[in-house]
């Protein structure tokens, strides 16, 4: 049904031509699932746009072929078709789920007229009338004209494609606007207008990345229903290779634009050719560890060599009296400021039912030397802000913190560092902040501290955006570590990273806290990677701490209702 | 393809060499100083001896309309200077304090918006007397309101970002953080800011010399050569034509770069966000 050919896309940036996506082939069959796998910038969105049109010509050049086959058979190349045609495709044949469905909804339009849109602008399928498609295959009736929807039946369409994807109440969130709903009633609902055309082909572009683990196994649920209900083919793409495990039946490893490897998800799961497949599974079979051997004590054991745990057992022995408080928090409490207009927006005499303040309760908990604590729940669970409160970037009003030397490592490392300044900079400036001005001893820090993160000199030189993902993490860490915290809180450190770098930054985080003895604030939303990290695990809801244990018994015998559909979810 | 976005940027930087050549001909070619009179070339056309012909006392237009270029490129270049600072430092303290600051000084940016600069510029100048330093000055201060208005939505923009977060963590005092940090990454609509301001500030030093507040005669400006020579416009319609032209491509030519310059920019940042 898709056949893409040699597919090549170079960038015009600078003066020198940058090749993104180097010579992709392959095919895709009515009803298959393909999972698009590869780190953030190794050209799997680039990709999707490019089959889907999405790219404008001038920024790039793309070359090669994606032949498409019409319903009638005859096949186009979509990278040499007329704009009128596809468009006639996009949204019609080919439907699009984008990674941020906040952003993908206009703010402005309820959620119902853009659930059907898709219908408005294509006018009814004609093929459904029995007429002919033209020759340059746009679906027209044989006046030519489209033929529209009356506004009860592009309604009818639209409740029905909202309930389709298993929206509850599908006439609330017709009238809804986007930021009404939660960020996976969201996601539903963009499935729902890509799906309201019953496309063919259905590109998906890590639509559950922006999830919570609880939401992004329901989705994926979703997708499969989907597809073995219209045997619509799927484009799947994604970072995470458990998702894609799950859902897709066939493969494809991108690398800095290069098809790594390719097949059916059977043979590249259980018989990877290529080292980076390897490397891949390798750390999610590590990762997941917990999953194939249960929760038993053994397993703590394997995993991290039994370092932490070791470490904390050490600390245990000394007896309470030699562990060392690192950071203690007592009874904190951050609302964030509400603006008066904006809190209670009376204005279509809508009273604003939840007009309760946003931020974190009551938040008490200790982190003691050479501990890692993780720190785990939803997106809006207040994990951030408890961060910022302690680090001081939140004014703290309420409640007491007592910490030594706190520092921060951001999520989203793109951002966390200045774009217009060299890594070598950055270290400096770090250093010349913290109060060191002798030249030589400043050279000889980096170098230090350069070897600690494994990094190699020659980056100094290099802007953030030359660098990789994993990288730009490498030097927020070494930024962060130069000047010498005691305690570190790392915000979510891996989650924009695919698993074999995501792995390294965990093991580096360990190795940090074991030789340094230093305490760190392990966020995150991902389970696993707290297990496999971290000696004791907090989990927050709404803003308050609804659970702290240590990892094991937390895992083992998890106490809230909530704890437990968290673990279940991320274990399934 | 990078030749074709920039396309603008060379035309412009191909116009300003031109206007370059020819004062640096005036460096090589100089039988006369600009207030020197010829009673034999009062009000003619171009000759072999007076290229671009005399003006109302006899004085040599070429070596007047170079020497206007000057006084022009002089006053743009230092009033530019003096916004650039003084907007570049009032819209960073709003932009990145912002609330009370911010509500302020925007305020009064606003009520000066209300009035025109030229006339701002005006009433300076003839409370204070029009010298070329009182033009430069008023220039400087009525640009100012816009350029700040410009660099502390910028400034706003940057201080969101997460970097400023770390490195206000890190312990960077707020000074540091707004022109250590924050100004190299807003460079470009700085630049911008920039070639706006000098093509402005030609304009109003043309236009309060033409007003004959300006620069006081009998230094040459392209303004006040102008006005001069409206009077004799049939008689003499190269009096007002040369200075007119060199002007004409002096603006273009700064137009052209801050729009090439511009493009370049927004095509950068674009592509940056495609790739990622």
């Amino acid at each position: 049904m898709l056949e893409v050919k040699d597919l090549r896309i170079e960038f015009y940036d600078h003066s020198r031509p940058e090749v993104a996506v180097r010579d992709v082939d392959f095919t895709l069959k009515e009803g298959e699932i393909l999972g698009l796998v590869g780190e953030s910038g190794s050209g799997k969105s680039l990709t999707a746009n490019a089959i889907a049109g999405l790219i404008r010509r001038g920024d790039v050049k793309i070359s090669g072929e994606v032949w498409w086959e019409q319903e009638d058979a005859n096949r186009i190349d979509l990278l040499r078709t007329p704009r009128k045609t596809m468009r006639a495709l996009q949204g019609q044949d080919i439907g699009f789920i984008f990674q941020d469905p906040m952003t993908a909804f206009s703010p402005v339009h309820k959620i119902g007229y853009q659930v059907e849109d898709a219908l408005r602008v294509h006018g009814k399928k004609t093929s459904e009338e029995g007429n002919k498609t033209s020759e340059s295959g746009i679906k027209t009736s044989s006046d030519g004209k489209k033929e529209e929807y009356s506004k009860e039946e592009l309604k009818e369409r639209a409740l029905k494609a909202l309930s389709d994807v298993d929206l509850p109440d599908p006439e609330r969130v017709y009238n809804s606007y986007p930021f009404e709903l939660s960020g996976g009633m969201r996601q539903r609902a963009m499935i729902a207008s890509a799906m309201i055309s019953s496309p063919r082909l259905l590109i998906a572009d890590e639509p559950t990345t922006a999830l919570d683990v609880t939401v992004q196994a329901e989705i994926i649920k979703l997708l499969q229903r989907i597809n073995e209900r219209d045997h619509t083919a799927i484009l799947f793409i994604s970072h995470d290779l458990g998702l894609v495990r799950k859902l897709c039946s066939k493969v494809l490893v991108l690398k800095d634009g290069d098809v790594v490897e390719q097949g059916p998800a059977d043979e590249i799961f259980h018989n990877p050719k290529a080292d980076y497949t390897k490397k891949l599974i390798a750390a999610e079979v590590n990762i997941g560890e917990m999953r194939g051997r249960g929760l038993g004590e053994d397993s703590v054991e394997s995993l991290g060599e039994g370092a932490n745990a070791g470490n904390v057992a050490e600390f245990q022995e000394a007896g309470d009296s030699s562990k060392t408080e690192e950071c203690v928090v007592r009874g904190l409490t951050y609302y964030y400021p509400m603006r008066k207009d904006i809190g209670s927006i009376s204005l279509w005499g809508k009273k604003d039912a939840k007009s309760e303040p946003i931020g974190i309760k009551d938040i008490s908990l200790t982190v003691h030397r050479g501990e890692i604590m993780g720190l785990v729940g939803e997106s809006g669970s207040g994990k951030s802000t408890l961060a910022k409160c302690i680090v001081g970037l939140l004014p703290v009003k309420e409640g007491e913190i007592h910490c030594g030397l706190a520092r921060m490592v951001f999520q989203d490392s793109y951002s966390a560092l200045n774009p217009k300044r060299r890594v070598g900079w950055l270290l400096r400036e770090s250093l010349r902040l913290s109060g060191v001005r002798d030249r030589d001893e400043i050279r000889e820090r980096i170098q230090e501290i350069l070897g600690e993160v494994e990094l190699s000199e020659e980056l100094l030189e290099r802007f953030p955006s030359e660098l990789s993902g994993g990288q730009r993490q490498r030097v927020m860490i070494a930024m962060a570590l130069l000047q010498k915290p005691s305690f570190l809180i790392a915000d979510e450190p891996v989650s924009a990273l695919d698993v074999a770098i995501g792995e390294s930054i965990t093991r580096l985080l360990l190795d940090l806290s074991r030789k340094r003895g230093m305490a760190i604030l392990f966020i995150s939303h991902d389970l696993r990677t707290v297990y496999s990290l971290c000696d004791t695990v907090c989990v927050m809801k709404k803003g308050r701490i609804v659970e702290m244990a240590p990892k094991e018994e937390l895992y083992t015998n998890p106490k809230e209702e909530y704890t437990k559909v968290l673990l279940r979810s991320a274990l399934e | 393809m990078k030749r074709k976005k920039n396309i603008q940027l060379y035309i412009g930087l191909g116009i300003l060499a031109v206007l370059g050549v020819f004062l640096v001909l005036g460096l090589i070619y100089h039988p006369y100083t600009s207030t020197q009179m010829d009673a034999g070339a009062k009000l003619t056309a171009p000759t072999l001896k007076h290229w671009f012909g005399g003006d109302k006392m006899g004085r040599d237009i070429f070596t007047r309309v170079q020497e206007g270029l000057k006084t022009s490129l002089f006053i743009s270049f230092l009033a530019t200077a003096i916004g650039t600072v003084g907007g570049t430092i009032i819209g960073a303290l709003s932009g990145y304090y912002g609330k009370l600051l911010d509500d302020s000084i925007m305020r009064i940016i606003d009520v000066l918006f209300a009035i025109p600069s030229i006339l701002l510029a005006l009433v300076f100048v003839s409370l204070s007397g029009s010298s070329m330093m009182n033009v430069i000055l008023a220039l400087g201060i009525a640009v100012i309101p816009s350029f700040a208005k410009m660099i502390r939505t910028e400034f706003k923009e940057q201080s969101k970002l997460e970097y400023v977060q770390a490195a206000k963590l890190m312990g960077a005092s707020d000074l540091r953080i707004l022109f250590v940090h924050i100004l190299p990454n807003i460079m470009p609509t700085l630049l911008n800011c920039v070639f706006i301001s000098i093509n402005n500030c030609i304009l109003a030093e043309a236009g309060l010399s033409y007003l004959g507040i300006g620069v006081q005669p009998p230094t040459a400006s392209l303004g006040g050569m102008i006005a001069e020579g409206q009077g004799y416009l049939r008689m003499a319609p190269f009096y007002v034509i040369f200075p007119g032209v060199i002007m004409v491509f002096l603006l273009v030519g700064l137009g052209l770069i801050s729009d090439g310059n511009a493009q370049t920019f927004v095509v950068r940042r674009s592509a940056k966000k495609d790739t990622k």
